[in-house]
C-alpha cells in the first residue's frame, strides 16, 4: 500500500509500524474470541438469516413448505423453545445448532481455528431416533437454500472492525 | 429494493487515503451512535413496539425494552461500508446487491418496516451531523506542517490497521476456518 504523503513519514517509521501493527494484529484471535464468533452463526440463523454461499451476502432463509409447518405444528411440545412452527431458522429440536463446535489446532506458523458440526445427533421431532447426523441435515438444508455455515459479508466487516479497533487501541 | 446510501462533502485537499481512513472513522461513529440509541441527527430513536418487544425475535436477539439499537443479528449495521472515495466527497452505505439490508435500512430509515410509513417510527442512522462530521475531520487536520504530519500518521495507522486486520481475517478465516466437509 502507498501513501501520497510518504515524503512526511520515513520507511523506518513506517516498518517499525508495521511490525507492531502485526503483534497486535497476532493477538486478537483468541479461544474466546472465535467462540463468540460461532454464537454470532447461531444468533444471526436463529433470527432467520442465512449466507449466500455465491456472494457472502445475507439472506431470509427460505420459508418451510406448508407441510412441515403442520408437521411442527402437531409436535409443538418438542419444539424448541427459541422456535415457532412457522419459522425458518433451522431450529426444530436445537440440535442442528448446537451441534457447531470450535477446533483449535497447532501448526507450523502458530494455530488454526475451525469451526465444524458434530455430526451426533438425538431423537427427531416427532420422537423417533434420527437415521442422520448434523452434518447430513447442513447438506440437505444447504441445497434446499438453507445456508447458514459460515460468515455473511457485514459479519467480516464486524470481524475486521474489531480486529482493526483492537490494533489501534494497541497502538495508543 | 433502493440502495440505501448517503454522501458526505470533505475538504478537496484530501487525498484518497485520508478520505478512506475518514470514511471508515464516519462508519464506526454510525455504528458505535445508532448502538447508543441515536439517529443521525443525534436525536432519540423512537422505542420499540409493543408486539415487538413481545416477539421471539426480540428475546432471540437478546434484547431489552430500553435500549433502541437498530441491532438483532447485528447484519444490518455492519453491512455499512464505503462505496465511492473521490476529491471532496465520500459515499458510505449498503453495498446495490444486499437486498436484505438494504431492505432492512429502508424500513428503518422510512419507518415503513415492510408496510406503510409508520407515524414517529422513523429510525434513520443512514447519515452524519455536520457537527459531529466537523469533529471527525478536525482530527484530520491539514492547515499547517505538523497538523499535516499528524495526520499523515494518523491515516498511515489506520490503513495499516485495516490491511493486517483483513490479512488476519483472510487467515483465520480462509480455508479450513469452516469444515469444508460439508
Amino acid at each position: 500500500m502507498s501513501f501520497s504523503n510518504d515524503d512526511t513519514i520515513n520507511e523506518q517509521v513506517e516498518k517499525s509500524l508495521r511490525d507492531k501493527i502485526r503483534k497486535a494484529a497476532e493477538k486478537t484471535f483468541s479461544d474466546q474470541y472465535v467462540e463468540t464468533l460461532k454464537d454470532r452463526i447461531v444468533k444471526r440463523t436463529k433470527l432467520g438469516q442465512g449466507v449466500d454461499p455465491r456472494t457472502g451476502n445475507t439472506t431470509r432463509l427460505k420459508p418451510l413448505s406448508t407441510e412441515y409447518k403442520g408437521t411442527r405444528r402437531n409436535n409443538r411440545s418438542r419444539l424448541s423453545g427459541t422456535t415457532q412452527p412457522a419459522r425458518s431458522n433451522l431450529t426444530a429440536t436445537g440440535q442442528l445448532l448446537d451441534s457447531l463446535r470450535v477446533i483449535k489446532k497447532s501448526i507450523v506458523n502458530g494455530i488454526k481455528y475451525t469451526i465444524t458440526i458434530d455430526n451426533k445427533r438425538g431423537r427427531n421431532l416427532d420422537g423417533s431416533n434420527s437415521t442422520v447426523g448434523n452434518r447430513d441435515i447442513a447438506r440437505f438444508q444447504r441445497k434446499q437454500g438453507r445456508n447458514f455455515f459460515g460468515f455473511t459479508k457485514p459479519q467480516i466487516n464486524q470481524i475486521v472492525r474489531e480486529v482493526r479497533q483492537t490494533i489501534l487501541k494497541f497502538l495508543k | 429494493m433502493a440502495q440505501q446510501k448517503f454522501t458526505v462533502k470533505v475538504s478537496n485537499k484530501y487525498d484518497e487515503q485520508t478520505r478512506l481512513a475518514i470514511g471508515l472513522e464516519i462508519i464506526e461513529h454510525i455504528i458505535q451512535r445508532t448502538q447508543d440509541g441515536r439517529d443521525k441527527n443525534n436525536k432519540s430513536l423512537p422505542g420499540y413496539s409493543e408486539s415487538y418487544a413481545n416477539s421471539l425475535d426480540f428475546k432471540l436477539a437478546g434484547k431489552s425494552k430500553g435500549d433502541v439499537n437498530l441491532t438483532a443479528s447485528g447484519e444490518m449495521l455492519n453491512a455499512l461500508t464505503i462505496l465511492n472515495n473521490k476529491k471532496g466527497e465520500i459515499t458510505i452505505g449498503i453495498p446495490k446487491d444486499d437486498d436484505v439490508n438494504n431492505a432492512k435500512a429502508e424500513g428503518n430509515i422510512k419507518g415503513t418496516y415492510g408496510g406503510k410509513p409508520k407515524r414517529g417510527k422513523k429510525r434513520d442512522f443512514m447519515g452524519i451531523s455536520r457537527s459531529d462530521l466537523k469533529e471527525i475531520t478536525s482530527e484530520f487536520a491539514i492547515n499547517n506542517r505538523e497538523n499535516r504530519d499528524n495526520t499523515a500518521n494518523r491515516v498511515l495507522e489506520t490503513l495499516l490497521a485495516t490491511e493486517a486486520a483483513q490479512d488476519i481475517a483472510n487467515n483465520f478465516l480462509g480455508d479450513g476456518f469452516f469444515d469444508d466437509e460439508l
